[in-house]
């Protein structure tokens, strides 16, 4: 991270303050947001996401497995973010692992509800082909290749992206099978079945510098936070997942506050990510 | 022959005579001799930009205009790595930098354009990282405080250095510089301060050495830096550009580092006495009445984002283009921040191609 002068700091928060941010921004407007989807043709479902500079990947894939003796009737979906040194000298080797274990733990708690899979944003019944026995294994990974800001509001709408590219295979069960043997099962190459993705949240992080909150930080502007709350909200306006980072303490009201911030802005950011997901979609079947 | 080069060295040359480097160039330069793009839909790709249909159209129409205004329309000066060069082999000539001798032929090792200075050859590479002359107006970061001097990052391969004794001192005498004034020498800079100097030299290990005597030199503050590549901003007479009826500061460094900020009378470049502590001590208690006033603001963000667009579109930079583009966006009252926004690139691309087009009728 290149360090800032004072002077260039004091002129970010005064921008911030002024709600005239320095590429022009009003606080709660995002940047313009780039969807592609079909990046990783060997994976079930893959996006791109831009958000200024800001670029990440996500692809999900599927394989067969056994569900949990605990919930036999559900499947199992695990995410993972890795960032590359592409997108700071730092993250070779190791560096980047807190940074990938902070944005893998906030996405699972966003996006995969409790324990016992309440309240998930996928809904992971879906995923079962056969009770007990035989279910999808679904496994969302994120690359994080250039990093200025807001990694987490990126890295939910890749996933949600790629979720809605994914084509999990179609599997036809051999019926005459002994309840206690493995069934055995039969994976389609041709019909896909895909998700309905309307019920996945996005996540907004609100960032508070000095006495405002913005929305969709740049890195310039996150060095300069004191503290950043990431809520996640679906269409319905209800709220799945909710992380504070940040060392600075916030009194309960400023958090009920950004909340209802949060929401009125995800109102806008779902209708607009969901018009690039399907604008991106359209253009991949044209090529 | 030249296959087995391209696929030893892993490339892949399409058979149509494009430039595949655009898809990570991003721009199309039209004041030098770029004109050979085939296949217009990799330049597309290669500007980030959601363009619709009617936008893409009307784009390539500006570039194409702007390809056939170029002054010299050498379609094979653009070369890319293992083209040939044409070259009379009868002629005595040197082979310079980016080019090398291979079956007899002489063949590009860079990509990048062609140039001919008397009988030396060579290729200019388009992306590289700044290359320094003497007298060039740089805007650097400082990095280190060392002795008696300041290290100072300026985009190129090597931190630059500004010697202490290169930079003028507050009560305004020229004396020899004591131990006294080494040890205050971060009140004068600090490390990521922002500062503006003139290359004064090159050392023997290739390094730049910087000097800052003169007035308009010195640390910027109340402002934001831009960075974009080295290439777009060209020698010129001025560089510090004092916009009046903004009242704002534009130093376009040719290290590719751009400032813009509020208005300050020139002064002396070192202010340490007493009022300027106490300035800084009051700003720090965040008191509103220091922050720039929201019209200034506004203007430095539009100009800000007018160097963004022509970046984003390859032009050079340079203040007539930046000022047109900024009144193209308040005449047609776009939104500061709708000037990143497809159409606006598309209709600053078309100005170029009129602006150009009626310049060289005139001249003619």
């Amino acid at each position: 991270m290149v360090g800032l002068s004072v002077g260039e700091k004091h002129f970010i928060q005064g921008g911030i303050a002024q709600d005239l941010r320095s590429d022009g921004r009003k606080r709660l407007t995002y940047r313009p947001i780039y969807v592609e989807t079909g990046v990783i043709p060997q994976a079930h479902g893959s996006a791109r996401v831009r958000l200024g500079a800001t670029d990440v990947i996500a692809s999900v894939k599927a394989e067969l497995g056994k569900p949990s003796a605990l919930q036999p009737d559900k499947g199992k979906i695990a995410i993972y973010v890795d960032c590359s040194p592409t997108a700071a000298p730092m993250f070779e080797g190791r560096g980047g692992e807190e940074l990938s274990t902070e944005l893998s733990v906030a996405l699972q708690r966003c996006l995969l509800g409790g324990k016992s899979g309440a309240g998930a944003g996928i809904d992971p019944t879906s995923l079962v082909v056969v009770e007990g026995k035989v279910c999808w294994d679904l496994y969302i990974d994120g690359l994080v290749i250039s990093s200025d800001g807001n990694l987490l509001d990126a890295l939910a709408a890749a996933i949600k992206a790629a979720l809605s590219n994914t084509g999990i295979p179609k599997v036809d069960v051999a019926v005459e099978t002994r309840s206690d043997e493995q069934p055995e099962v039969n994976i389609s190459d041709e019909e896909f079945l895909q998700f309905d993705t309307s019920g996945i949240p996005v996540i907004v992080t609100l960032t508070k510098v000095g006495r405002h909150y913005i929305v969709d930080a740049t890195s310039e502007e996150e060095s300069q936070m004191s503290s950043a709350v990431s809520i996640s909200v679906n269409r319905k306006g209800h709220i799945c997942g909710l992380t504070k980072r940040g060392g600075v303490g916030l009194d309960p009201s400023i958090i009920l506050d950004m909340i209802s911030v949060a929401k009125h802005v995800s109102e806008q950011l779902i209708n607009k990510l969901d018009s690039e997901i399907a604008a991106a979609e359209a253009s991949e079947e044209e090529s | 022959m030249g296959g087995n080069l391209i696929e030893a060295l892993g490339f892949k040359v399409s058979s149509s005579s494009s430039l595949p480097f655009f898809c990570f160039t991003g721009g199309v330069t039209p004041k030098s001799s770029l004109c050979r793009v085939a296949d217009n839909k990799e330049k597309m790709r290669g500007l980030k930009l959601p363009l619709s249909q009617t936008q893409r159209v009307r784009l390539q129409r500006a570039f194409e205009k702007l390809q056939s205004l170029s002054a010299k329309a050498n379609s094979d000066a653009s070369v890319t790595v293992a083209d040939t060069i044409p070259v009379n082999y009868e002629d005595a000539f040197l082979k310079g930098y980016g080019t090398t001798d291979l079956n007899g032929e002489l063949v590009a090792t860079v990509c990048g354009v062609v140039e001919r200075v008397n009988k030396l050859v060579y290729v200019r590479a388009l992306r590289a990282r700044y290359k320094p002359e003497v007298g060039d107006v740089v805007v650097g970061r400082v990095v280190e405080v060392a002795q008696k001097r300041w290290r100072l990052e300026i985009n190129f391969s090597q931190d630059a250095v500004l010697m202490l004794s290169s930079m003028n001192m507050p009560d305004g005498i020229q004396r020899r510089r004591t131990a006294l004034d080494e040890l205050n020498m971060r009140s004068i800079f600090e490390e990521n301060d922002i500062v503006c100097a003139e290359v004064r030299n090159f050392q023997h290990d290739g390094s730049l050495q910087l000097q800052a005597r003169s007035q308009k030199y010195g640390k910027l503050e109340k402002g934001q830096l831009l960075i974009i590549d080295p290439y777009l901003v060209r020698k010129s007479k001025q560089h510090f550009h004092h916009l009046e009826q903004f009242g704002i500061d534009l130093i376009l460094g040719r290290n590719g580092y751009i400032w813009i900020g509020e208005h300050v009378e020139a002064r002396d470049s070192v202010v340490i006495d007493q009022a300027k502590s106490i300035e800084q001590s009051t700003v720090v208690e965040g008191i509103n009445r220091a922050y720039t006033p929201l019209e200034m603001r506004q203007n430095i963000c539009r100009i800000a984002n007018a160097i963004r667009v022509l970046t984003i579109l390859g032009f050079n930079i340079d203040l007539n283009l930046i000022m047109e583009t900024v009144e193209l966006s308040s005449s047609l009252k776009i939104d500061i921040h709708d000037m990143l926004g497809s159409e606006f690139h598309v209709l600053v691309a078309e100005m170029e191609a009129e602006r150009r087009s009626l310049t060289t009728k005139r001249k003619r």
